[in-house]
């Protein structure tokens, strides 16, 4: 085999190795993840769409606005006073779909498959994720809060 | 991500964070700390000062021969959810707007170590890669 030929199949593999391995590091992101503490205040579901260089985030949030409150059954008493109020709550608040920024790990590294942490902003939050493991960890800042998350798939 | 609608969120951010609950306590923020790491590429000293209600972050990168100066910014300081009943507030969120990059520094206190994630967005025509470091600094 000519060294031009050997070179040119030496450098297409080189590019297809790479290539191969740049998107899946981009896309360990990819996926729905859920919150680990079920008392978060902030954020408690991601979906994460990753499209080769671009990345799609839809976030869900708490609500911790009471929606209705009422008494609950067989808890009047005979002068009309409730013993057992109940409060309702709305279904988690949808933020999102956002394109997220991607963050590498070196102004060099090439995007897709250095990515270490995800920037996303939505009204009134700033979200960062980064992975740790097969966890996601989510710093949430809003409303004068900043909470720490841990989501998995 | 449309970078007016990053800007206009964490803008926003900032101005909710800037009327928190954790206005006062920022004392411990105050100082000058170094890069645990002296070899360390991304920043290699803060200077937090605080003034009442006002914190001013001073960075500078680590450059060869000596340190880069980053300039000075206003901080916007943030109370933690764990901790929110001492009004203690524990991170601090620094936009640097610099001719060729936006740089965002988180900086968290953890005790007495000081950790800071910079955000670097390039915003010249470079093709540079954004990218995220993370340092610890101590007094």
């Amino acid at each position: 085999m000519s060294k031009a030929i050997l070179f040119a199949t030496l450098l297409a593999a080189l590019v297809l190795v790479t290539t191969g391995r740049a998107s899946a590091q981009v896309d360990r992101f990819q996926g729905k993840w859920k919150s680990v503490n079920r008392h978060a205040h902030s954020l408690i579901k991601l979906d994460i769409a990753v499209h080769g260089d671009s990345v799609e985030v839809s976030a869900w949030s708490a609500s911790l606005e009471p929606f209705e409150t009422h008494c609950a059954r067989f808890s009047v008493t005979s002068s009309g006073d409730c013993i057992d109020v109940r409060q309702s709550f709305r279904g988690p608040d949808h933020l999102g779909p956002t394109r997220a920024e991607i963050y590498a790990t070196h102004e060099s590294d090439e995007l897709a498959g250095k990515a270490s942490a995800l920037l996303v902003g939505y009204p009134g939050r700033l979200v960062i994720l980064e992975l740790q493991g097969s966890n996601l960890a989510a710093t949430v800042f809003s409303q004068g809060r900043v909470e720490h998350a841990l989501f998995t798939h | 991500m449309n970078k007016t609608v990053l800007f206009s969120a964490l803008l926003a951010v900032m101005v909710l964070m800037n009327t928190g609950p954790a206005a006062g306590q920022t004392k411990r923020f105050q100082g000058e700390w170094n890069s645990v790491d002296q070899q360390g590429h991304g920043l290699v000293k803060l200077q937090i000062n605080v003034k009442g209600n006002v914190v001013v972050v001073h960075a500078w990168g680590a450059c060869p021969g000596k340190p880069c100066d980053l300039g000075s910014s206003l901080a916007y300081d943030v109370a933690s959810t764990v901790h929110w009943w001492n009004d203690t507030p524990s991170a601090l969120l620094v936009n640097y707007e610099l001719p060729f990059a936006r740089k965002l520094l988180v900086i968290e206190l953890q005790k007495s170590v000081l950790s800071a994630r910079t955000f670097t967005h390039f915003t010249d025509d470079s093709h540079r890669t954004d990218y995220m470091e993370s340092a610890l600094f101590h007094r």
